[in-house]
């Protein structure tokens, strides 16, 4: 069965708590409640109680050489344990070292040494928080000469050695596959779908050479058109509109979530011709 | 990567070629946006009093001068906070706004407490009664008339001009069900709430207030401080035990 949800910010908390809005579950972004108390982390339970939460992260730094945050990885197994989440999740990306965070998702080589180190991190974090974890393709500005695969084949290996799921991001693959020059829909009919749990579906802008993971626009044709071939091959899946910034009223939303739910269903009548 | 977003040293990226100059770009300006971004966020009424100029040029110094390190970017304020002497040095009122609004951002997270409430005070036995300071809750000596500044600026008032002391006022900080906020306060509360810093016997606080006052004033004083806390909820109650039956 596939879910249909929404990226929980903070201008729609009045509305999910107060509505009776038809969602399958909202995520929300860990580290804002990673905290001992205060309103952020009740307003979080008492969404809860309504629906299912998925906790998405973005300072898990899997890719780190430095070595697994195990501080911040018990910080989110207690978040966990309170919240008892659809899903838990992070990027495939490094974000910080000692000394330095970047609070950014940062680019990775493909290469088997990386490949070596983040499967480590998975097993270390899949066992300190008690669940799979998924990850989510990251935006890209840039590629490493190094890589010796592509991300799917990277996505694919690490799913097989370490049982995490996948997140697949549409719009990240679109933002990318621009940028760095590849064909979206190549690669989309190569990633591991059957190892994705779920999908984030959202806009961006055009910068000054490259295309920015915004967050901040409605999601355009092109991600759509590659979301509904995606629906075509994904078992069951959690699909949200992801929304940070420029936030439009919940209602504007909650039309993007009909509009991937009719095109969820186009997939589905594709596959039942083909 | 780390050294050209600590940097934007421009050989970086001639050592690597043009072809990665844009997204190297995209990489440098998401860090320094967000982390300015942060310090707006944490501190609006020194923005305010600053001037947005002064306030930029001020976070971008700190910017360049300290990455963050912690996993969550809540922690990067203070940073700012502790280096603000650095970049404007002696300027009291400054200084005073930073550490408070750092003060009231910590609140806002902080652990949950149940704060003393007038409803509990029939049923608590006092001579058992541990206090401690509720959500949030902290002490700073204020050296200037930052605060009443803050207060303006927060009714979108004009300030007053800034004033440094030359006796210093405490101001406590809190969090009264889910709102951060700050009072001033009285010497012999200050003396108290220092103290609660750690659970303080309410048996304690009244030894203490008879030795300045003598027993009655010390009574009156002890009743109208402790309605004062539980009509504000800046107070928890750390220890207590029930009164034993008959």
């Amino acid at each position: 069965m596939t879910l249909f949800g929404l990226g929980l910010r903070k201008p729609h908390y009045e509305d999910v708590l107060s509505g009776n809005m038809k969602l399958d579950f909202v995520e929300v972004i860990s580290e804002n409640f990673m905290f001992p108390g205060g309103r952020p982390l009740a307003d979080l339970l008492a969404v809860r109680a309504k629906c299912p939460v998925a906790l998405h992260g973005v300072s898990m730094s899997i890719g780190s050489a430095s070595g697994l945050d195990h501080d911040y990885v018990h910080r989110l197994r207690a978040l966990v344990d309170v919240v008892d989440p659809l899903f838990v999740s992070d990027h495939l990306c490094w974000t910080r070292v000692p000394g330095f965070s970047s609070h950014d998702l940062l680019p990775l080589p493909y290469t088997q040494e990386v490949l070596d180190i983040v499967a480590n991190h998975v097993h270390a974090a899949q066992e300190i928080v008690g669940r799979q974890i998924l990850l989510e393709n990251p935006s890209a500005y840039l590629s490493f000469s190094q890589s010796e695969m592509p991300e799917w084949e990277f996505l694919s290996v690490l799913c097989e050695q370490t049982g995490c799921g996948l997140l697949l991001d549409v719009n990240n693959v679109y933002v990318s596959a621009r940028n760095l020059g590849f064909d979206p829909a190549t690669y989309i009919a190569r990633f591991p779908l059957d190892h994705v749990r779920q999908i984030h579906i959202a806009g961006h802008s055009q910068g000054e050479d490259l295309l920015i993971d915004t967050h901040d626009q409605t999601v355009c044709d092109e991600v759509w058109d590659l979301f509904e071939t995606a629906m075509t091959r994904a078992g069951p899946v959690a699909v949200m509109i992801e929304r940070d910034d420029n936030i439009p009223p919940i209602g504007d939303l909650l039309d993007e979530l009909a509009t991937a739910r009719a095109r969820a269903e186009a997939a589905t009548k594709r596959r039942s011709q083909s | 990567m780390r050294e050209w977003l600590e940097t934007g040293d421009p050989d970086i990226t001639n050592r690597l070629g043009d072809s990665v100059r844009p997204g190297l770009d995209v990489y440098l300006n998401n860090y320094r946006t967000q982390l300015l971004t942060c310090l707006e966020h944490a501190f609006p009424r020194t923005l305010a009093l600053l001037g947005r100029d002064q306030f930029h040029t001020a976070a971008r110094c700190h910017i360049m001068a300290q990455p963050p390190t912690a996993w969550t970017l809540d922690a990067y304020p203070a940073s700012f906070a502790a280096e603000v002497g650095t970049l404007f040095p002696g300027d009291v009122a400054t200084h005073d706004m930073v550490r408070l609004e750092l003060a009231l951002g910590n609140a806002q997270t902080a652990a949950d407490r149940l704060p003393l409430t007038r409803a509990m005070f029939v049923d608590l036995d006092w001579e058992h009664v541990a206090l401690t300071h509720a959500s949030g809750g902290q002490i700073l000596r204020h050296f200037s008339n930052a605060a009443e500044i803050w207060s303006a600026l927060s009714r979108a008032e004009s300030p007053p001009v800034a004033k440094t002391f030359q006796v210093p006022i405490d101001i406590l900080v809190w969090r009264s069900t889910w709102v951060p906020c700050f009072r001033t306060l009285d010497p012999d509360e200050a003396e108290l709430f220092v103290q609660m810093t750690n659970p303080l016997a309410f048996t304690d606080i009244c030894m203490q207030l008879e030795q300045k006052l003598g027993e009655q004033a010390a009574l009156e004083r002890a009743g109208l401080l402790l309605a004062r806390w539980a009509d504000d909820e800046a107070v928890s109650i750390a220890a207590t035990s029930l009164p034993s039956q008959p």
